[in-house]
């Protein structure tokens, strides 16, 4: 008999979007919890819009970016708009024992769903809200998105090349991710007080905020020494030579990073390149800063006649960390990846099979797995209503007329 | 660890032993800071000197130097020596009573100490073990070294940082280190609840490449279903303009836009001309306008230089759109909305005075974050753990001192 998995009988209302608080819950779901994803087809969450598409057909159901955050998960459409839709919720609420939610400061108050309003049907619950900037604060009316956090958090402006200007990470929302995982550490450390005291709690995580504390040593740094990690390409106060260095084929590259006198000198047998082992610009981390153009020269030379899987191999094989730039066609060819099952899938009738990104931790006695699709609109209609609440065939219809569920 | 609010901390009662490097050490601070007691151990006369996280003489004070005070705050600090047998007997002692460690190890080496998950379960079979390793337990890449970059590099966020014509950039912060410790903070906290219903611990091995590759699932979906790797796009969104970061009058700033027309008009009113209001840029996405990206982005460039950071923080919020400052590490230390939430906290720094730090990435309301304490020096806690607790004389401590062991 296998063993349960860890979060087994806990059940979360989520009624977040994006991707602050639907990767957090998709952990939750990945490791046993229910997680029941409430959503509006009259608002679909925005990576439901945004493409790609399952069959490059532009519909809510087919989004992948809302697939890969959203398996695991059972979904709802509720209109919390509708006057109607707040007892409904509150019911669920009676059932749930984590409230999670990533909506703009106030919204939730506003609906009648605030956090003590919560406990009158429930008093243990343990009600998550994650809002752009927290709930009080001259910020905290506006909007955010992850990109936005991460030029506030002085995250943007460490990115980028001497004498440019900071480049944000893209189309990756990087202070997303460190949001969710916050809001799982958060969630998980009221659910233990829980489990100790019967006592729910109240959290707040400002997406702001728990970005901030990640960048705690430069904070430090500016006020100890006055300097902080300005841009300064890829290159490292420390080890050098350090770069992305171009390699053979087209947008090729491989990150180096030689972080001592004897990586050095294996570098220079790897490179066949005795005639620099002795050399006083690159006998120490000193000096190799010190010719910093040089030795980034000597790295370059020896890449741009290597693939960066060559380039990796060889240098690895030699104790050097290096590292081939994977794109997101590389990653799924990676073979490390592969090893582990990191790419999995689900079947669905209406998309067939989708590729997604697995759990990035393997238990080695309750491992997780992909056990459901991500949820098309209203797809467990029937199941939260009529098995969970109870209602019968007339009352869901009516829902429905009125436009409670929608 | 320093201040008593008189409420209870989620996680206390809970021992942790540390045995993380920069790549995991963050994320066990946030398990230390929610209440757990956590054992920091660390080699014998490894730790950097001094107060600034410097090195060796002569090496610049850095970022990294920093994390390690910082990531290490709320712990308690051993030294042992794992080569030597004394050292691992203490550990193995240590380990009979504990509830997690947490090891960033190569694969194989605690193994090859008598110090491997199934050698420690069998001391303690309700031991939660996480390995937090650059690509896991097993494959081609198992023994592969890391650094920060060659992280982000191999988990796919790298790629998609930069201008599209030149090479990728890092950020001077480690991106692919702070996603990857909170990972495994927070499947840590899954397998210590998951205790609570099998009686047992387990292995958790967590890919750092993984926890990269997670956040680089956008991307990836867009690979999967379209077969384009997403490129690197700079600062402006060419495919969503006027999506993007813009120099302005006394910085940067990144703008989403929401609202088109609201938006036209103001970068109107500002230009004094009506270009942006042509009913050709109209459309009901960014992406619509993609086609006009050439003519859209210099328009805004223009219009942000006239304007600062908080007009057009102002003005963002004011016509609907989403905005945020590129702030350095100093601004944020002096961002008016941080101060306003009371989120910094000031502690004494050994040998510099006060410093502020950042506060709680989260607040949760019955089990409130604490202050840590100031930074300890490496081994601090050697005779309260080792004499006081296990029982060593204090010959024993002088003798595993000269021997280096502790």
């Amino acid at each position: 008999m296998s063993a349960p998995l860890p979060l087994a009988g806990l059940r979360v209302l989520d009624l977040g979007h994006y991707v602050a608080d639907p990767y957090a819950t998709r952990i939750l779901a990945d490791y046993g919890a229910e997680v029941i994803k409430v959503e509006t087809a009259r608002r679909p969450d925005m990576t439901r819009k945004l493409p790609p598409y399952a069959g490059g057909v532009n519909d809510p159901n087919r989004g992948g970016w809302f697939m890969n955050a959203n398996y695991n998960k059972l979904g709802l459409t509720l209109n919390l708009g509708h006057p109607g839709a707040g007892d409904l919720l509150l019911r669920l609420v009676g059932l749930s024992d984590v409230v999670s939610e990533n909506f703009s400061a106030g919204v939730l108050e506003r609906l009648g769903l605030g956090y003590e309003t919560l406990r009158t049907v429930r008093p243990d619950i343990i009600l998550i809200q994650m809002p752009g900037y927290g709930r009080t604060g001259p910020y905290s009316p506006l909007r955010a998105v992850g990109p936005t956090i991460s030029a506030f958090a002085g995250i943007d402006a460490t990115i980028g090349w001497p004498d440019g200007p900071p480049l944000p990470t893209g189309r990756v929302p990087v202070p997303d991710y460190l949001n969710a995982l916050g809001g799982v550490i958060a969630v998980l450390a009221a659910v233990e007080h829980r489990a100790r005291t019967g006592e729910g709690q109240h959290i707040e995580l400002s997406q702001h905020e728990n970005t901030v504390a990640t960048q705690g040593p430069s904070i430090l740094q500016v006020q100890l020494t006055g300097t902080w990690p300005e841009r300064n390409g890829n290159r490292d106060p420390v080890a050098a030579p350090q770069g992305v260095f171009r390699c053979r084929g087209e947008d090729a590259w491989c990150a180096v990073s030689v972080q001592s006198d004897d990586e050095w000198q294996a570098f220079c047998r790897v490179a066949d390149r005795p005639d620099l082992t002795a050399d006083p610009r690159f006998a120490t981390a000193a000096a190799r800063r010190a010719h910093q153009d040089e030795a980034e020269a000597v790295v370059a030379a020896w890449t741009a006649g290597h693939s960066p899987d060559e380039a990796m191999g060889r240098l690895q094989a030699a104790g050097i960390p290096a590292g081939a730039v994977r794109n997101s066609r590389d990653l799924t060819a990676d073979e490390q990846l592969a090893s582990r099952g990191y790419f999995d899938r689900f079947e669905r009738p209406d998309v067939g099979a989708v590729t997604v990104t697995a759990s990035a931790a393997r238990f080695s006695e309750t491992p997780a797995a992909v056990h459901r699709p991500a949820p098309r609109l209203g797809q467990d209609n029937d199941y939260i209503l009529r098995d969970l609440l109870g209602l019968t065939g007339p009352e869901v219809e009516r829902l429905i007329d009125e436009a409670v569920i929608a | 660890m320093s201040e008593s609010s008189g409420l209870p901390a989620a996680l206390a009662g809970l021992r942790l032993l540390d045995l993380t490097d920069a790549s995991g050490a963050y994320g066990v601070r946030l398990l230390a800071d929610l209440g757990a007691e956590v054992l920091r151990i660390e080699p014998p006369g490894a730790s950097t000197d001094g107060t600034l996280g410097t090195g060796e003489k002569g090496t610049p004070v850095t970022t990294a130097g920093l994390a390690a005070r910082y990531d290490n705050l709320a712990k308690r600090s051993l030294t042992l020596n794992l080569d030597e047998p004394d050292g691992q007997k203490l550990l193995r002692r240590l380990a009979e009573t504990a509830d997690a460690l947490i090891e960033t190890s190569p694969p194989g080496h605690l193994a090859d100490r008598g110090l491997g998950y199934p050698d420690l379960a069998a001391v303690n079979p309700r031991l939660v073990y996480t390995s937090l390793t650059p690509f896991g337990q097993a494959g081609p890449y198992a023994e592969f070294r890391q650094t920060p970059l060659t992280a982000l590099a191999l988990g796919g966020l790298l790629s998609t940082m930069g201008l599209p014509e030149g090479p990728p950039v890092q950020a001077g912060v480690p991106l692919a280190y702070l996603l990857a410790g909170q990972h495994a903070a927070a499947f840590t906290q899954i397998a210590l609840i998951g205790r609570r219903l099998t009686g047992r611990g387990q292995h958790v091995d967590v890919s750092v490449q993984a926890c990269v590759a997670a956040a680089v699932e956008g991307p990836l979906q867009i690979y999967l279903m379209t077969g384009q790797a997403y490129p690197r796009i700079g600062a402006q969104r060419r495919l969503e303009p006027p999506n993007g970061t813009y120099a302005c009058a006394d910085g940067y700033f990144c703008i989403f836009v929401l609202d088109w027309p609201a938006f036209a008009r103001w970068v109107c009113e500002v230009l004094g001309d009506d270009e942006l209001l042509d009913p050709k840029y109209e459309g009901a996405t960014n992406a619509l306008r993609a086609p006009h990206a050439e003519a859209i982005i210099p328009r805004v460039q223009e219009f942000a230089l006239r304007l600062t950071r908080a007009e057009l923080l102002e003005g963002a919020h004011r016509t609907g759109q989403i905005g945020g400052s590129v702030l350095t590490p100093d601004e944020v230390l002096a961002d008016p909305h941080l101060a306003d939430r009371n989120f910094f906290r000031t502690i004494d720094w050994p040998d510099q005075g006060p410093v502020q730090i950042p506060g709680a990435p989260y607040r949760l309301a019955a089990t409130p974050w604490r202050t840590p304490a100031p930074p300890v020096a490496p081994g601090a806690d050697n005779e309260a753990i080792f004499q006081d607790e296990l029982g060593l004389s204090p010959a024993d401590l002088d003798r595993l001192r000269r021997s280096g062991v502790i």
